[in-house]
């Protein structure tokens, strides 16, 4: 369990990722920004959660679907603003927009724009850390759509086999797109594949966060003592389309009002609040400062130079 | 329905033509007897004119292509018709007028020329083309030795030392300065072909027209192959002179002294067969029956040589006209192509530019070519006195295979008769 | 010293025991490089000196340990990774097209994936359609991708050496006809450059332009030709992507005709990619002929024989088409 300080933190970094995937919602609807985006939206306890069960050196890997791991990896919403308005500051200089996001050097290994393409990659940094002896580990975020994929079965299984120091958590936010999790699986649980790898498979609620917490922290003791990785299953919900173009056909408006009901920064707030860490009124300033905060980002980012179009022919090799 | 427009065959051997330029675009409206595309043969430039009334469609044959004869150039549609292009309209009349290339073919001479000419267009590779470019050559011009005709690298620099340097040059200096300046005759025999240096600073580049390039090929062949040899001699002009006078009065339009000359000359070669015959190779002369006279014009596209058929048997009063009728045709380049061929000898006269004496180079493969120059009063010595007389200098160049010098030397002796006696030609 | 000759493969092996000897960081994985050696024996005595830590015997799972490589490069590591049959790299082109070749610019220059992908391929073997094919043309198509085909030994050593020394992903071909091959190597480790030609034959008539296994049957064919007066050149390419066309535009410019062989399937092989740099630049006025191919035929390999060798190029295909190319000029070769 972590201190009142850290645990204000983490309320204050759910509340950054809501608040950057609302207002990149509303500028899509402006048609202030183009391409596309996925938002993270009632899924923040899990990115949240998890990573603050990291330590330094350690890595992660992200989905299509990857504001919120950016945010709570701690990285900065103002180069991330900037990169969804396509600027010459933003983490990927223009290049790679929503589903690119990354710092290499920081361990953000990167948001993928495909379904499971970056599990090998989450292998590959463990099998770094095993082989160089180093003390580290990676977790490997994934929707439950990419356990259908099958490079799903093969890093696991080498994962299993190699003991790499790897956490594999899987965010079921029920719907590959529109593919319900129970027309894509005929299992209960998405951690029941984990017995077909030789690997320890767990499932928790995704929207309480210290859940999702407890449970990596075991996963990753566990992958640093070399026992090796662990299937994670965070049971949450995405209230806002798969993307923008999204209107939502395959679920109704009850369906997702009974999810907000839920809702994983509420209820982590009050639970601050009933710990006595966190006053209500506190947590309505912290939720107000971290709104003004993303609108400064992408204020400022709106200022930010365009790339030179010749920038756009460099980079593709070292 | 409409009127096909074709590349017309302007001269017994015209096999293609080179579209210089297009005077009327599609869509446009034309009436019958408009000029509606230049086009240019080995031999003479062509205003096509439109053969019906109505408007141009489908033009075809870019500018500088080439295309045969009989090969469709437009179409005339009449005003307000849908026009549909006939299926096979083009080149449907004879083999020839086929405009596609056909398929790669062995590469024997005759085929291969066959193949040439009966395609739009030239096929050459790039490095040929370049090379052509950089050398002022028609690429047209030259016979390609690949498949179908097309034309490589190789053919071009061929070409580029066959134009250099002639096939055989004789082993000294021409003895005397040629009157026309043959273009790179001065190549010593066997010498390889310079590469192309650029032009010098202080000097621009000029491509030659096609009628210069063409006589230039021809000079220098000529001036190369044929063994000239030149015998001059003053002719007395007074009776000549007169002649012009009294029949100034009694012709129009007047008479010129080349058009006399034209008379005297044709009627005297009918008694001198060596003069109007051709060399042909392997040791044989073909002695011609008529005479065909070409008469060098000049022209402002350069050299030309229109040729009065049947010279030596056209009466005075015909052979006036024809004269000032090619001549003519020749200065405003309306020339056909059979206007230009068949020459059996050539007259060649600048005395009216002032010139007193000069020596010509044969018009291959004619034998022979008489050059005049001005009419001049020379002293002469006779009977005990200097006394005025009027000549003009005649030089006669002769191929040496063909006839000697006593050849030469009797006919000019011949028509020095005529000039003086004109019954004597009757 | 006396020059020493050693296969193909032993040069490939040891290249990879020198960078492994030489850099920790560098590791071999692939489906029974291990104790097995190899598929074609690359690989044989690693296991031993290295152990199963860096030479690493996977699963049959050619998507999950090329991308696992990916990311231990995107580390900075330098892993080999070896895929038993070229054909088999469909198994893995998501990572390899989407994640290895676009890491670094979807990223905005941060981050490289120093990452060989080794792999036999090509036909002749009687291993029909699903183990004999030439798909190099498929990575040359990718930016993001090197793509490297050796054809000799002595290339084929220091060719591997600058690709695991290279800080982006390159696919490197070796060819199963080539593992036999002997030929001169130097005991040391040296390093030929990525990107860069080799004129192994010089000649005036025509440029011959191939690479891999090819290169083989172009020499064999430019010796009969000059037995019929041809003098060809000959440019081994050694690198597809980047790919030395100022190479091939310098022999043109000598020859002004362009043949290219290659063993792929002629339809968007990469010869159209060699053609279409000569034809659309400067040196297009240079050519004299039109260029031409000699490829692998638009099919699948088939297994029997005679019809493999049918769709196969081969030195005697490679000699009609000079032959087309040079015949038609009378005189000259006469």
């Amino acid at each position: 369990m972590q201190n009142d300080g850290k645990r204000v933190e983490l309320l204050r970094q759910m509340l950054l990722s809501r608040h950057f995937d609302e207002k990149v919602n509303d500028l899509y609807a402006e048609g202030k920004v183009h391409g596309t985006a996925h938002f993270y939206v009632g899924q923040e306890s899990v990115a949240v959660g998890a990573i603050a069960a990291l330590k330094e050196g350690d890595v992660i890997t992200s989905t299509h679907r990857g504001h919120g791991h950016a945010i709570a990896f701690g990285l900065d919403v103002d180069r991330m603003a900037a990169e969804l308005l396509g600027q010459a500051t933003g983490y990927c200089h223009g290049k790679g927009g929503s589903m690119h996001i990354a710092d290499v050097g920081a361990g953000m290994l990167g948001a993928n724009g495909i379904v499971g393409g970056s599990m090998g990659i989450a292998c590959g940094a463990a099998w770094a850390f095993k082989r160089r002896g180093q003390d580290n580990a990676a977790i490997c975020f994934f929707g439950e759509g990419a356990t259908n994929e099958g490079i799903f079965h093969e890093t696991l299984n080498m994962a299993a086999i190699w003991k790499l120091p790897v956490v594999f958590l899987c965010e079921n936010n029920q719907y590959g797109m529109s593919m319900s999790v129970k027309k894509a699986t005929a299992i209960e649980n998405i951690s029941d594949r984990a017995s077909a790898y030789g690997m320890p498979g767990v499932t928790v609620a995704g929207s309480t966060l210290d859940e999702v917490y407890n449970a990596t922290r075991e996963a990753l003791e566990r992958a640093r003592a070399g026992e090796g990785p662990t299937l994670m299953e965070a049971i949450t919900y995405r209230y806002l389309g798969h993307s923008k173009s999204d209107a939502n056909l395959y679920r109704t408006r009850e369906e997702i009002a009974t999810w907000r009901k839920q809702d994983p920064i509420q209820r982590f707030a009050t639970v601050l609040e009933g710990e006595g860490v966190l006053e209500r009124d506190e947590w309505r300033k912290l939720d107000e400062e971290t709104r003004l905060r993303i609108e400064e980002a992408f204020e400022k980012a709106s200022r930010e130079p365009d790339p030179q179009p010749e920038s756009a022919l460099e980079d593709v090799y070292a | 329905m409409a009127t096909e427009l074709k590349v017309p065959k302007l001269g017994m051997d015209m096999e293609e033509a080179n579209i210089l330029r297009w005077i009327v675009e599609e869509g446009q409206s034309v009436e019958k007897g408009d000029p509606v595309l230049e086009i240019d043969t080995d031999k003479v430039s062509y205003e096509v004119e439109a053969n019906a009334d109505g408007v141009i469609r489908r033009v075809r044959g870019e500018e500088g292509e080439t295309v045969p004869v009989g090969a469709t150039l437009a179409y005339i549609a009449a005003p307000g018709e849908e026009f549909e292009e006939p299926v096979g309209a083009n080149g449907a009349s004879s083999p020839a007028a086929q405009p596609s290339l056909p398929d790669a073919a062995p590469t024997a001479t005759e085929e291969t020329r066959e193949h040439r000419n009966g395609r739009r267009g030239v096929r050459a590779s790039p490095a040929a083309r370049r090379a052509a470019a950089t050398r002022g050559i028609f690429i047209e011009d030259i016979p390609g030795s690949g498949p179908g005709g097309r034309i490589y690298l190789s053919d071009v620099l061929e070409a580029d030392v066959r134009q250099a340097t002639p096939d055989e040059v004789p082993q000294e200096a021409p003895p005397r300065t040629p009157a026309v300046p043959a273009t790179g005759a001065q190549h010593p025999s066997g010498a390889p072909a310079p590469v192309e240096p650029p032009p010098a600073e202080d000097a621009e580049r000029e491509l030659l027209s096609r009628v210069r390039r063409v006589g230039a090929e021809r000079t220098a062949k000529s001036f190369g192959d044929v063994p000239h040899f030149y015998l001059t001699r003053d002719l007395e002009a007074d009776g000549l002179l007169e002649l012009r006078e009294r029949l100034k009065a009694k012709m129009y339009p007047a008479l010129s002294l080349t058009e006399l000359f034209a008379l005297a000359i044709a009627r005297t070669l009918k008694g001198h067969p060596r003069l109007n015959a051709r060399y042909v190779d392997g040791g044989y002369v073909d002695l011609n029956r008529r005479v065909n006279l070409g008469i060098a014009t000049a022209t402002d596209e350069g050299l030309v040589v229109p040729v009065l058929k049947g010279a030596d048997s056209l009466p005075l009063r015909e052979l006036v006209p024809a004269v000032k009728e090619l001549i003519g045709r020749a200065r405003e380049g309306k020339l056909g192509a059979d206007d230009l061929s068949g020459g059996t000898f050539t007259v060649s006269n600048l005395g009216m530019m002032g010139v007193d004496a000069f020596d010509a180079i044969i018009n291959a493969p004619q034998a022979g070519i008489l050059a005049l120059g001005r009419v001049r009063t020379v002293p002469e010595w006779r009977e005990g006195a200097w006394l005025p007389l009027r000549v003009i200098s005649a030089t006669l160049s002769v191929d040496h295979r063909v006839a000697d010098g006593a050849d030469g030397a009797r006919f000019l002796g011949d028509l020095q008769a005529a000039l003086s006696d004109w019954e004597l030609l009757l | 010293m006396p020059e020493r000759e050693i296969t193909y493969r032993e040069a490939v092996r040891e290249a990879m025991v020198g960078a492994m000897r030489e850099n920790d960081e560098v590791f071999l994985m692939g489906e029974d490089v291990g104790v097995y050696g190899g598929a074609f024996g690359v690989s044989r005595g690693m296991i031993e000196e290295f152990g199963e830590e860096r030479v690493v015997d996977t699963p049959i799972s050619e998507a999950g340990y090329v991308g696992l490589c990916t990311g231990a490069a995107l580390m900075g590591m330098r892993p080999i990774a070896e895929i038993q049959f070229s054909d088999f790299m469909t198994h893995c082109m998501d990572q390899l097209v989407n994640q290895a070749a676009k890491i670094r610019y979807m990223f905005g220059g941060e981050g490289r994936v120093p990452m060989v992908v080794r792999t036999p391929g090509g036909a002749g073997t009687g291993a029909a359609a699903q183990h004999s094919q030439s798909l190099e043309a498929w990575f040359v198509h990718t930016p993001g991708l090197k793509v490297v085909m050796p054809s000799t030994p002595y290339d084929a050593k220091g060719l591997l050496l600058s690709a695991i020394d290279d800080p982006n992903t390159v696919i490197f071909y070796e060819h199963k006809l080539l593992y036999n091959k002997k030929g001169t190597v130097p005991e040391e480790p040296y390093r030929v450059p990525l990107g860069e030609a080799n004129v192994s034959r010089i000649g005036d008539d025509v440029t011959i332009v191939t690479a891999g296994l090819m290169h083989h049957y172009v020499l064999e064919a430019a010796e009969a030709l000059a037995d019929a007066g041809v003098e060809a050149e000959v440019v081994d390419l050694r690198t597809l992507s980047p790919m030395d066309d100022a190479a091939v535009r310098r022999s043109i410019e000598k020859t002004g005709k362009l043949v290219v062989v290659e063993e792929d399937v002629k339809t968007a092989g990469w010869g159209a990619e060699v053609v279409s740099r000569i034809v659309e630049g400067e040196s297009f006025y240079s050519l004299d002929r039109a260029p031409a191919r000699v490829a692998g035929a638009d099919v699948p390999i088939p297994y029997n024989r005679d019809l493999e060798a049918h769709v196969r190029p081969t030195p005697e295909k490679v000699v009609e088409a000079v032959r087309n190319l040079v015949d038609a000029r009378k005189g000259v070769y006469a």
